[in-house]
């Protein structure tokens, strides 16, 4: 176990000596075939795809699936990038499909929902990760559970693509013409939907917090 | 603008995407209207509520999936077709089978001709990469894995060449040899990746030693991720014992700016404040922190902490 760790970790505090190379540069190189390239671009990104991934479909199944086939399709498509848009905006348009597609599938498929039903009512699927923390205090847990319970109970009843549009402007900070584009759609349209986004939170959280 | 028109608006106005002139009227109205105000601030309140709702990407997990991806990679390189398939993709043709011959055929021309032309001017080549012995004269490391990223010319008649030199190397061994102790200790501070410094980290919190209890110090105190500085406390966990370490902590729970990393510390720094001996350092720090911590589960523990060693809540 120790072994191979510690060969990634040398190849990887090798390679974290070398002077980090611009986007661009790092796109050119990449479409090229370099694979540290294509590697180096993941990194830049692959936090926050994920963290979205995450939000969105409340699973980490299906946030690892959303992942391998995003910058799967990023590595197999990379050739015919053209600078056209930018690089980001591209790959999250990438990820904002699969990640439709995938809620999408599940309303067909009438797939396990991320909350479940105990004998205290719905309760969402990530309450029941482990809590790796000692010592956590009962009344805390209690509170922080109920904010938690009505926070993702309101997200869940946005529509996917007021879902998107919110945790995109929410949660990655991207203005609202990046996500029009990102969506196929225009910045008028992604307004809209944060628009009625935001009525519902309001409505569900402003006495609330 | 009426006040549920304001109201209306007050997130995209927070999100700062209101057009210019709805943003003026809105602001106007907010200088007279107190309501409104009020239900800025409720509305400013859930925004920030939900930042504390957002938690990060499991570290473990997130190097979980590079790795799959890496795997995932390598099989769909090994069953890629050849590169000059993807090179002629990238030049935006879809080759017909015709058009692949025709292509074909002109290749094995020009290779023909270049061959026939080099061999005239320098005999035949041998296997040598071509910058071999230029990159090796000018002392640089492993010339095959040289690549010229661009060319320009400089001032006077120099040239510049702008080189990427990749090294890698595969190393192992064990906690006992020096230099896999040093890449450890290093790669838990690599700035570039979270994720390998959570995999560093992990590694570090079964071993001993000043040296790792220092590393974990430092990067409990400085990480840029909460999630590897969360990982750093838990692995001092086993040097709360340590004067220094416990000091580290404290300065933590005073300083950090995110409230899961404090609450961690909080309670490593007072497990089970039934058995909490009076400490005036302790004290001191717990009693400070009353001033200033707003997170409500940390001043409960404090005030249990401080209750427990019978000292005051208050800093006079």
């Amino acid at each position: 176990m120790l072994e191979s760790r510690v060969d990634t970790l040398g190849k990887i505090t090798a390679r974290g000596t070398t002077e980090r190379k611009d986007e661009a540069a790092l796109i050119r190189a990449a479409q090229r075939g370099d694979g540290e390239a294509f590697e180096q671009l993941v990194r830049l990104y692959d936090q926050p795809v994920l963290r979205l991934a995450l939000n969105l479909l409340r699973s980490q199944e299906d946030a690892r699936d959303v992942y391998q086939e995003a910058f799967l399709r990023v590595y197999r498509n990379l050739h015919a990038f053209r600078f056209d848009c930018s690089f980001h905006t591209w790959l999250y348009r990438i990820v904002s499909n699969l990640c439709l597609d995938q809620i999408r599938k599940r309303k067909v498929r009438k797939e396990e929902q991320s909350a479940v039903a105990t004998a205290d009512g719905q309760v969402d699927r990530f309450q029941f990760l482990p809590e790796e923390r000692a010592g956590v205090d009962p009344q805390r847990q209690y509170f922080s559970s109920q904010v938690s319970n009505r926070i993702h109970e309101v997200l869940a009843s946005l529509t996917p693509r007021e879902r998107m549009v919110f945790e995109l402007r929410h949660y990655q900070g991207m203005r609202l013409r990046s996500i029009g584009e990102a969506l196929g759609t225009t910045e008028e349209a992604a307004k809209n939907c944060l628009f009625r986004a935001t009525q519902k939170m309001r409505a569900a959280l402003g006495d609330f917090v | 603008m009426t006040c549920s028109e304001a109201q209306a608006n007050l997130s995209l106005y927070l999100y700062g995407e209101l057009d210019f002139t709805t943003e003026e009227w809105l602001e106007a109205h907010l200088t007279e209207c107190a309501a409104c105000r009020e239900a800025l601030d409720r509305e400013r309140h859930w925004h920030e509520r939900l930042e504390l709702q957002q938690s990060e990407v499991p570290l473990d997990f997130l190097s979980q999936c590079r790795q799959e991806l890496r795997e995932t990679l390598g099989i769909a390189r090994e069953a890629s077709e050849p590169g000059w398939i993807g090179w002629i993709d990238s030049l935006g043709l879809k080759p017909s089978p015709w058009s692949m011959r025709l292509a074909m055929a002109s290749l094995l021309i020009c290779l023909g001709f270049g061959v026939s032309r080099l061999v005239e001017r320098n005999g035949l080549p041998g296997p040598e990469y071509p910058y071999a012995a230029a990159t090796a004269h000018m002392g640089m490391m492993n010339p095959s894995q040289v690549r010229i990223r661009s060319i320009e010319p400089s001032s006077g008649d120099r040239i510049q060449f702008v080189i990427d030199e990749i090294t890698e190397h595969v190393v192992s061994g064990t906690w006992q040899d020096e230099p896999i102790r040093q890449l450890l200790l290093s790669a838990a501070k690599d700035p570039t990746d979270p994720a390998l410094r959570v995999d560093s980290v992990e590694i570090l919190k079964n071993e001993s030693g000043e040296d790792v209890r220092d590393t974990l110090v430092d990067v409990a105190q400085h990480d840029p991720s909460a999630g590897v500085r969360m990982k750093a406390l838990a692995a001092l966990g086993r040097f709360e014992g340590d004067p220094a370490t416990r000091q580290a902590i404290s300065y933590v729970l005073e300083h950090d700016v995110n409230p899961d990393v404090r609450t961690q510390a909080i309670d490593l720094l007072v497990p089970s404040p039934a058995s909490l001996a009076f400490s005036p350092q302790l004290a001191g720090t717990l009693q400070q922190l009353m001033r200033t911590e707003q997170n409500d589960y940390i001043r409960t523990r404090c005030q249990r902490a401080l209750a427990a060693m019978n000292a005051s809540t208050d800093v006079y």
